[in-house]
C-alpha cells in the first residue's frame, strides 16, 4: 500500500497544488488566445481543439488522440480541460493537411504550452513538438536537467530553459529571424542564435517523439502554435485565470479495501475501442483528505484497458487495500460513454466514483517498465 | 405425396440454414485463429468477426438458461425490463440493429451463400416474435435497411462496424413513427429543430483495426441537428436532455456520428436524429461496446424511477445477444 502511495504521490501532490491554486470561480474564463491573428493551432481542452486557416476561418480538430490506438499509450481528459499523458504519442486528428500547409509556410513559429510534469524524470520526454518524418523541427522537452527547446535546424540544437518542477509551468518559445526567444512563467530567458528547419508535411505531436520514443508523463492544460511572437506575460495571466475558473470538483483521498471486482475484458474483447473502465466496489477504511463518502461501501471506476493493454485492476482481489484519489463520477460526464465493465452483485445503487489517481494505469506501466 | 414434398422442402431449408451457420462459424473461427478482430470482405468491405460468430451460433441462444446462475437469457432480461418499466408507465422499444452481414452477405469474401429466402437471421426473427408475445415492442430495422438497399442506398458503412448515416436516419424515422403514434406524444411541448448536412471523409473503425493497407476513405453526408442556436447534443442543453420524455440507452449505435474523435462525425448521433424526427429532446445513456448492463446500472444510480420519462428506446447491435463482454442480467431499473 505504501508503495502504491509513493507511486501516485507526485501526481496527487500536483493535483492538490492545482486545486489549491484555484481562486475565484467565474462563469466565463477569459479568452485565450485573446488575439487569434496568426494562430495556427490551439488546444484548450480535449473537446476544444482548433486549427486556424490563413483567412481566420477555423477547422475543429477531432481531438488529440493516440497516433496508433493499439500503441502502449494512455491518456484521459482531466475534468475541466487537461490531458493527462502517461506514455505514448498523440497527435491532432482531422486537421492534418490543413495544419501542415500553415506550419510549413509560417514566417516565424511560436510554441506555447501550459503543463504540469508528473515529476522529475531520468530520461528526456517530449511534451509537444512540431514534427515530420525526419524528426522534430521544434520540440519542448523535459529532461533530467530541466526543460529545454530542441531544434533540428542544420544541426541539432538544444537550449536549456529552466529546471522542471511538479507545478503548472508556462513556456513560450519563438524562433524568428535566426533567434530563439523563450519565456518560462512569464520570465524572459536570454535570446540565443537558432536555425529552424522546415519539413514539407509537419504536424503537431504531444507526449513523445514522432517515432514514439522519449515518452513524457504529465498533464497538458493548454497548447498553441502561432506564426508570430506573442506577449508571454499576457498569455500566462489569461491561462492562469482560465485554470482558476475551472469548476472545483470535490476530491477525496481515501484508503479502501476491495470488496467485489468486476471482470476486466481483454483489449481484443472491447475493440475497436482502445480503452475501458472497470467498476469495483470498495469498503471505505479511512478518509485522508476531502469529503467522506456517505456509504461505507462505494463503487469506483478504474481504467481497466488502455492503449490495447490490460491494466492492474485485472489483478485486484477482494481484500486488497489501496490508497486512491477519487471524484464523483457525475463530475466526469465525458467518461460515461466509455466502455464500462460492471458485473457486481452488491448494492446496485451505491454511489460511483472515478479513480483519478491513475493507480491502475501507473501500476501496469511500472510492471511493464520492469520487464527486460 | 404433398406432405412428403413439404417435409423434403422443410428439411432442405433447415439444412441450408445449418450450412450457412456452419460457414459463418468457420469463417469466425478462422479469424479467431489468427487473432483477427476484423474480417476483410470483397473490395473495401470489412466485417466484425464477432458478428460472424453470432450468426454462426447454434439456435436457441435467446431462451437457453445460461450456465452462470447470476445471468439470464436475453429473453428473460429484456421481457423483465419491459415489465419493470411498465410498472411506472414507461414503454420499452427494443431496437436491435442487425449485423452488416445480414444485409450484405454477398460482400464477404468469398460471398456467403444464403438459404432460399436470402436471410441468415431466422433465429433473431424467432426471438423477436417471442419478445412480442411477451409484450415487448421490437423495431427490427432489417426491413427498413432492405428498402434503402432497394433504392441503391447503403444502410451500413463499408469500413466501419456501424450503420451508415442513411441507415441510422431510417431507423430513427421508424422509431419516431411509433412514438408519434402514442397518445402522450401529442400532449408534449415540441422544440424548434433545424438540421444541417455536412460531409465527412473517414476510414471506419474496422479498416483502422485491420491496419495497412488502408482503403480510400468513405464519404458520408451526416445530418447535424440543432435545437434553437445550439446543437442538440451541446453541453448547454444538458439539463433539457436530462428532463426529456424520451430516453435512449444502448451501445455505440447510440453514439456514432456524435464524436468525431473515434465515432466518425460530430452532432449527428442517434439521439439528435430522434430529436429531428420527434421535435423532443432525448436523454441519452450509452456506452461504447457495453450497451446492455452499464446504461441500466447508470439509470439505477439516478434513483429517480425514470420520473418524467414516457418511453425508453434500447438500441444496440444484435450481435450483443451472444457476443458481449457483459452478461445478460435481470436488472430492475425501477426499485
Amino acid at each position: 500500500m505504501h508503495h502504491a502511495f509513493s507511486a501516485c504521490s507526485a501526481i496527487f501532490a500536483t493535483m492538490l497544488l492545482l486545486l489549491t491554486a484555484r481562486t475565484a470561480v467565474s462563469a466565463e474564463p477569459p479568452p485565450w488566445p485573446a488575439d487569434e491573428t496568426s494562430v495556427l493551432f490551439c488546444y484548450r481542452s480535449p473537446r476544444n481543439i482548433i486549427a486556424f486557416a490563413a483567412d481566420g476561418t477555423r477547422q475543429q480538430s477531432y481531438g488529440v488522440v493516440p497516433s496508433d490506438f493499439k500503441a502502449f499509450g494512455f491518456t484521459y481528459p482531466e475534468a475541466g480541460g487537461g490531458l493527462v499523458l502517461m506514455r505514448g504519442r498523440y497527435q491532432a486528428k482531422g486537421v492534418e493537411a490543413f495544419l501542415a500547409k500553415r506550419l510549413a509556410e509560417a514566417p516565424a513559429l511560436t510554441l506555447e504550452a501550459l503543463f504540469t510534469p508528473a515529476g522529475p524524470t531520468a530520461a528526456p520526454g517530449v511534451i509537444a513538438a512540431i514534427a515530420g518524418a525526419a524528426g522534430n523541427d521544434l520540440a519542448l522537452v523535459q529532461g533530467p536537467d530541466g526543460l529545454a527547446v530542441e531544434l533540428r535546424g542544420t544541426q541539432p540544437q538544444r537550449h536549456l530553459l529552466a529546471v522542471a518542477t511538479t507545478a503548472a509551468t508556462h513556456v513560450v518559445t519563438t524562433v524568428t529571424d535566426g533567434r530563439l526567444l523563450a519565456w518560462v512563467d512569464g520570465v524572459a530567458q536570454p535570446a540565443q542564435p537558432a536555425v529552424l528547419a522546415r519539413q514539407a508535411e509537419p504536424t503537431v505531436l504531444v507526449g513523445a517523439d514522432h517515432d514514439g520514443t522519449r515518452p513524457w508523463a504529465g498533464t497538458l492544460h493548454a497548447l498553441a502554435i502561432y506564426a508570430r511572437p506573442v506577449d508571454a506575460v499576457a498569455h500566462l495571466t489569461a491561462l492562469r485565470q482560465r485554470l482558476a475558473a475551472r469548476p472545483a470538483i470535490p476530491r477525496t483521498s481515501v484508503e479502501v479495501e476491495a470488496v467485489e471486482v468486476s471482470s476486466t475484458p481483454s483489449p481484443n474483447a472491447i475493440a475497436p475501442y482502445y480503452r475501458g473502465l472497470v467498476v469495483c466496489s470498495h469498503r471505505v477504511l479511512r478518509v485522508r483528505a476531502g469529503p467522506t463518502p456517505r456509504n461505507a461501501v462505494i463503487k469506483i471506476a478504474h481504467w481497466g484497458v488502455m492503449g490495447g493493454v490490460t491494466l492492474a485492476v485485472k489483478g485486484l482481489k477482494p481484500g486488497d487495500r489501496q490508497l486512491l484519489v477519487i471524484e464523483a463520477m457525475d463530475a466526469h460526464p465525458y467518461l460515461k460513454p466509455e466502455h464500462t465493465s460492471e458485473n457486481l452483485d452488491g448494492d446496485l445503487d451505491a454511489p460511483l466514483f472515478y479513480e483519478i489517481s491513475g493507480w491502475s494505469i501507473r501500476t501496469a506501466l511500472t510492471a511493464t517498465a520492469a520487464k527486460p | 405425396m404433398r406432405l412428403i414434398l413439404t417435409m423434403a422442402i422443410l428439411a432442405a431449408t433447415f439444412t441450408a440454414a445449418d450450412e450457412v451457420r456452419s460457414d459463418l462459424a468457420a469463417r469466425a473461427a478462422s479469424a479467431a485463429k489468427s487473432e483477427a478482430l476484423t474480417v476483410r470482405g470483397r473490395a473495401d468491405w470489412f466485417f466484425v468477426a464477432q458478428e460472424l460468430t453470432h450468426y454462426g451460433t447454434a439456435p436457441g441462444w435467446w431462451s437457453a438458461a445460461p450456465a452462470d446462475v447470476k445471468a439470464s437469457s436475453p429473453l428473460e432480461a429484456i421481457a423483465s425490463c419491459k415489465d419493470n418499466l411498465a410498472s411506472v408507465g414507461v414503454e420499452l422499444i427494443l431496437v436491435p440493429v442487425p449485423g452488416k452481414v445480414v444485409l450484405h452477405p454477398g460482400e464477404l469474401a468469398p460471398p456467403l451463400t444464403t438459404s432460399a429466402d436470402g436471410r441468415i437471421d431466422a433465429e433473431e426473427r424467432a426471438f423477436y416474435a417471442a419478445l412480442e408475445k411477451r409484450g415487448v415492442t421490437v423495431v427490427d430495422p432489417t426491413a427498413v435497411f432492405a428498402r434503402l438497399q432497394a433504392v441503391g442506398t447503403a444502410p451500413f458503412c463499408r469500413q466501419d462496424s456501424h450503420y451508415s448515416p442513411a441507415g441510422q436516419q431510417a431507423v430513427a424515422a421508424a422509431v419516431a413513427a411509433l412514438i408519434k403514434g402514442r397518445p402522450w406524444y401529442a400532449t408534449l411541448p415540441k422544440v424548434p429543430v433545424e438540421t444541417v448536412t455536412t460531409s465527412v471523409l473517414v476510414n471506419g473503425d474496422l479498416a483502422l483495426l485491420a491496419g495497412d493497407p488502408l482503403p480510400a476513405k468513405e464519404q458520408f453526408t451526416v445530418r447535424q441537428v440543432k435545437v434553437g442556436a445550439a446543437f442538440a447534443d451541446d453541453d448547454a442543453l444538458a439539463a433539457s436532455r436530462r428532463a426529456a420524455p424520451l430516453l435512449l440507452i444502448g451501445d455505440s449505435h447510440c453514439l456514432v456520428y456524435g464524436d468525431a474523435t473515434d465515432l466518425l462525425a460530430d452532432h449527428a448521433a442517434f439521439g439528435p436524429q430522434l430529436t429531428a424526427e420527434t421535435a423532443l429532446f432525448v436523454d441519452v445513456v450509452a456506452n461504447r461496446g457495453s450497451g446492455l448492463n452499464a446504461p441500466r446500472l447508470e439509470l439505477i444510480r439516478r434513483k429517480d424511477r425514470l420520473a418524467g420519462k414516457k418511453c425508453l428506446v434500447w438500441l444496440f447491435t444484435a450481435r450483443l445477444f451472444t457476443q458481449t463482454t457483459e452478461t445478460w442480467k435481470v436488472l430492475n431499473i425501477i426499485r
